[in-house]
């Protein structure tokens, strides 16, 4: 419970100082949201009217006090960029990019610890040499190009899909699920790539310690339980890889909704810090925050239960 | 069991590509419904807080009317207003409304509504509208408009939108907009596309699609990939994506983007408040060669700010001022004082991969004068506030559109202390001739004194006038009509299905 | 593939020719790497033009090797610093633990959650270090996930059987640390930078975008990638041969990891 006290606050406090941080790089980057609203055509008196409606002529700590002050009592602001409640934004748009994420999640563990596994068991022969050979090229080809690749083989030969279409799931709950399948693959190739060699080299790590050797010795074998058992221990090293795999998930997705189309989270951030919406960017980056902080907390339990050995918390 | 766990993992590939491939495409091509693909997004509807940017003008054009509107030659023609006439000095312009007409929410356009918007945009500080002096309705139907300075080209500036009274009270046209267009406003999914619907109450002849989808993509690529997929039936784009359109099953237009592309110099800095130097940099471009290369010879060489749309005032003879001459750009530099060239750094807007890949061949270019240019991309909101607003450059390139089909929104900017002369440009001649032009009282002096102002502009040479970039509009063969402006519009009551 | 002299050579080869090719291209390219020509538009390879030309009719080959030493020198010193910092970070915060690893990881957290874009914008507004400022920008978004590699192998040798004993034989701390767990870090360790060296290669190209990172008309392998984009339906070669410049030296470092993993770890 007093662990749970502790995260909570500490999650706090790295929300608060995200915050901060994003306060501080708006002061330090240039830009005027109102100019960029209206372009190079706009009058000085057109500039300042917008200004004054967008409340951008107040200074920015000004603005941030205002925003903070809301967003503690769940009040997010109001979009500059797309003037309506940053609320309603985030609202139609959290299901999409939570949707990506578990899916590629999904692939990406459904794929890469079997992958690892079979390549540390079969090391030696062609089996291991395939999987290293498609790792490597998982994690050296593109990420955009790996798009484009599938986009054209799977979806203007094949016709598996129609790139660019994007189904609502307000619409249509299947068509919505299978209008992400392909994006979330785009993402989870590299991802599962690399939780492969990851796990691999752990396994291999592990296969030579004492007890396994020991274990060998005595006849156990060759078998699936005992390289479960091996994977146990390696996966302690891989674990906090699922942590950086969310945020490469979260990050990687930016560059996947630019290119398929998805009005998700990465979409909106861009535009959001492209076009200086200052409440727009502080909830979206907060938001991220929250995540990837709930996901390495979470990350933080399961290394505890597989692995006693490491205690929460650090102190030995 | 490792036969199982291989056996499991294939059924897995299997379940999740067949979920995968369970749903084709199938667009709207069938239906009633044009989905156009834009690069960009529009974030508001507004016609006069912003009525700025040009993906917001781009569509509204089909939402909004003024009392006049914009023709495909440039001419202004009558739309909420039936009628105007204009006094001998162009100094009152009186406008009989239309009758009968009806704006989207079935009601009917009255006096009100018109001297609501007029003030409307008064209040907005729209260009132009600072002329006005006075504005009356003297009955019903009659409006009396008094400017407190001469203008022939008043009308270019009627064009901003007529709403109902009241309706804009608390900015509610941002994300509803209601006028008396061909198409009206039906659903807005942020960030993802507009749908508008076939107004069936138009007072003129109106589009024959019944509805128009308008989808924001991220750029080009996904342009050319939703078009490809059949994702979208049409689009706009640049020249160069046109090398990547099959012909046989697409419909190609090319049109003009009726704006100057400029490499702007900063007069202020060192060595570019020399106008020799200035003019030796305009001679060592090659525009011909950049419109050639870069843009697939699609586009127009230009000498001034003015685009060729503009035929009154567009001046042909400016295009080959400074014809590339590398002997001559030599000689110009060594008058100056740099016989072995100097460098200099260009900030590009990196959202504009075209104005980059000009620079680059720019780059090679004015190297053969001993030039050397260096390019630093920036992102659009560094660049709006640091070079364009805080004029801190050495040179710049970009595209610099008109709000209205004036010569005014192309030339205002270079009057020495105009606030948008972001050039740093500085002439006592240059100015006198612009206030001439502005109080010249009929048609003809004033395209005169407008086409005096182009040729000091271009004798003095702020910058380099390279071309108006093409543009094209796709459209998959199923669709055909296009009407082209001298302005940011896309005329959606043009567009048709093919036989 | 047992032994990890195959592997090690394999690597030296496949790097060697990369290095090979960024070295002549410091005294020849088969043509200017800017030159245009708007006749010789997207080619096909031919023997003309090894891997083709792009939409401007720049010869590709010329590019990708002018454009590698820029390129390498971007990757090799984004994760060549960002390796320093992250290793000295993650020993510290697993080996010492408490408040000084919950410091540690909160600010790595809020770094990794801080969207990159924002971090690219501010290190371009503050710093200027011309086409290297690109570097700081990178290692900046790097150095959390290599940090936690780093801590989680040292906290799994930390509390080790044989890390206890050498404490009970006196052995100081900072000699653990650096001469019994640092190495033991190695295998992930580079494995994160070989991943990184990729990504490095490729984000150049995203930043560039900001106004970081390589500026045209010089070359980099990620921005042409990013260009063949466009014509990918109609060139692809456009894209293939800054492919292949990245496949092969990602392999190549891979392989030569993996052998002197091999060999003496």
């Amino acid at each position: 419970m007093k662990y749970f006290l502790r995260k909570t606050l500490i999650l706090v406090l790295t929300v608060f100082l995200i915050s901060v941080l994003t306060f501080i790089a708006f002061h330090i980057i240039p830009g005027d949201p109102a100019g960029l609203i209206l372009g190079t055509n706009a009058t000085e008196e057109q500039l300042e009217a917008l200004r004054e409606q967008l409340g951008t002529n107040r200074p920015l700590s000004e603005q941030y006090t205002s925003w903070i002050s809301g967003f503690v009592k769940g009040d997010f602001g109001t979009s500059i960029r797309y003037r309506m409640p940053v609320s309603e934004l985030l609202k139609g748009r959290l299901p999409v990019t939570l949707a990506l994420g578990l899916i590629s999640l999904v692939i990406i563990l459904l794929f890469g610890i079997p992958l690892g596994i079979l390549a540390a068991r079969k090391r030696g022969t062609w089996v291991e040499s395939v999987i290293h050979f498609l790792t490597i090229l998982g994690i050296s080809v593109p990420n955009f190009f790996l798009c484009i690749l599938l986009m054209w083989i799977f979806g203007m030969v094949l016709h598996f899909f129609t790139p660019g279409e994007y189904i609502s799931y307000t619409k249509n709950l299947p068509g919505f699920f299978r209008s992400l399948f392909w994006p979330a693959l785009s993402i989870a190739i590299p991802q599962t790539a690399i939780l492969t060699k990851y796990i691999r080299t752990a396994m291999l790590e592990e296969l030579d310690e004492d007890y396994v050797r020991t274990a060998r010795g005595k006849g156990a074998g060759e078998t699936w339980i005992l390289y479960l058992h091996v994977l146990k221990n390696a996966i302690v090293a891989v674990v906090p890889l699922i942590g950086m795999i969310v945020a490469s998930v979260l990050s990687g997705s930016i560059i996947i909704e630019q290119v398929y189309g998805i009005p998700g989270m990465g979409k909106l951030l861009i535009g959001a810090v492209t076009s200086r919406d200052f409440p727009l960017t502080q909830t979206l980056v907060i938001y991220i925050t929250v995540l990837i902080v709930i996901t390495n907390f979470l990350v933080d339990i399961a290394i505890q239960l597989i692995d006693p050995r490491i205690r929460l918390g650090g102190k030995s | 069991m490792k036969k199982k766990i291989l056996a499991m993992l294939i059924t897995a590939v299997m379940a999740v590509s067949l979920a995968a491939c369970g749903g084709g495409g199938g667009n709207g091509t069938e239906s009633d419904t044009f989905i156009y693909g834009m690069a960009g997004e529009i974030t508001d509807f507004d016609p006069f807080s912003s009525g700025g940017t040009a993906n917001s003008r781009y569509v509204t054009f089909n939402i909004f009317e003024g009392l006049v509107k914009v023709s495909t030659d440039g001419t202004v023609k009558p739309a909420v207003a039936q009628n105007v006439d204009v006094n001998e000095d162009a100094t009152v312009y009186t406008f009989t409304l239309r009758d009968g007409i009806k704006f989207h929410n079935g009601s009917e356009v009255t006096m009100d509504d018109v001297l609501y918007s007029v003030q409307k945009a008064v209040d907005g500080g729209l260009t132009g509208y600072d002329e006005i002096a006075s504005f009356e309705a003297t009955d019903d139907k009659t409006l009396v408009v008094t400017l407190s300075r001469t203008d022939a080209g008043f009308l270019d500036y009627f064009t901003q939108a007529i709403i109902p009274a009241g309706s804009d009270d608390n900015g509610e046209m941002l994300l509803a907009p209601i006028g008396t267009g061909p198409y009206m406003f039906g659903e807005y999914e942020v960030a993802q596309q507009v749908t508008l619907k076939k107004f069936d109450e138009y007072w003129g002849e109106g589009g024959s699609i019944g509805e128009i989808v308008v989808k924001f993509l991220s750029d080009q690529n996904a342009q050319l990939t939703s078009f490809q997929s059949g994702a979208i039936d049409g689009f706009g784009g640049y020249g160069e994506m046109g090398e990547q359109i099959n012909e046989e099953n697409a419909t190609i237009t090319q049109t003009l983007s009726n704006m100057s592309q400029v490499l702007a110099l900063n007069n202020a800095v060192k060595p570019f408040d020399d106008v020799r130097v200035r003019q030796a940099v305009a001679l060592a471009v090659d525009s011909h060669d950049v419109l050639d290369t870069i843009n697939y010879g699609i586009g127009q060489v230009v000498g001034s700010p003015v685009p060729p749309a503009l035929t009154k005032y567009y001046m042909p003879e400016l295009e080959d001022q400074y014809a590339k001459d590398n002997d001559a750009a030599l000689a110009l530099l060594k008058d100056a004082g740099y016989p072995d060239g100097f460098t200099f750094t260009v900030r590009v807007p990196s959202n504009y991969p075209v104005h980059v890949h000009c620079a680059e061949k720019i780059v090679s270019q004015l190297a053969e004068v001993g030039i050397d240019m260096k390019i630093e991309q920036v992102d659009f909101g560094t660049w709006y506030e640091k070079v364009y607003k805080g004029r801190d450059y050495e040179a710049t390139m970009i595209s610099v559109d008109g709000s209205t089909i004036s010569p005014t929104a192309f030339l205002a900017r270079y009057v020495s202390d105009s606030k948008s002369n972001f050039m740093n440009f500085s002439s006592a001649a240059y100015d006198e001739a612009y206030a001439k032009a502005l109080n010249a009282t009929d048609e003809a002096s004033q395209i005169e004194a407008f086409k005096a102002v182009q040729q000091i502009l271009a004798d003095e040479c702020p910058g380099v006038f390279i071309e108006d970039i093409g543009s094209l509009t796709v459209y998959t063969k199923q669709f055909e009509g296009y009407n082209s402006y001298p302005l940011t519009a896309m005329d959606f009551t043009a567009v048709h299905k093919a036989e | 593939m047992r032994d990890g002299k195959k592997e090690l050579r394999i690597g030296l080869v496949l790097t060697g020719i990369i290095l090979g090719l960024a070295l002549l291209s410091l005294f020849y390219t088969p043509y200017n790497y800017n030159a245009m020509d708007k006749t010789a538009r997207s080619l096909a390879p031919s023997l003309k033009h090894l891997f083709g030309t792009d939409s401007y009719g720049r010869d590709i080959f010329s590019r990708a090797i002018f454009g590698s030493r820029y390129t390498l020198l971007v990757a090799l010193s984004t994760v060549g610093s960002c390796t320093v910092i992250a290793s000295v970070l993650g020993l510290v915060s697993g080996y010492v633990g408490g408040l000084p690893d919950e410091i540690i990881m909160r600010i790595i957290d809020a770094i990794s959650s801080f969207p990159d874009i924002l971090i690219a914008l501010m290190v371009v507004t503050v710093l200027n270090l011309g086409q290297f400022t690109i570097v700081v920008a990178l290692c900046i978004t790097f150095v959390p996930s290599f940090t936690r590699i780093v801590r989680t192998a040292t906290l799994q040798y930390k509390n080790a059987e044989f890390v206890k004993n050498l404490r009970v034989f006196g052995v100081s701390d900072l000699r653990i640390l650096l001469v019994h767990i640092f190495p033991n870090t190695f295998p992930l360790l580079l494995s994160t930078i070989v991943i990184g060296l990729s990504n490095a290669i490729l984000a150049e190209a995203a930043m560039s975008y900001l106004g970081l990172g390589i500026q045209p008309p010089i070359p980099s392998w990620g921005r042409m990638l990013q260009e063949a984009q466009t014509i990918v339906y109609t060139a692809p070669w456009a894209a293939v041969c800054p492919g292949i410049m990245i496949v092969v030296t990602i392999v190549g470092l891979n392989c030569i990891g993996e052998g002197l993993r091999k060999l003496y770890l």
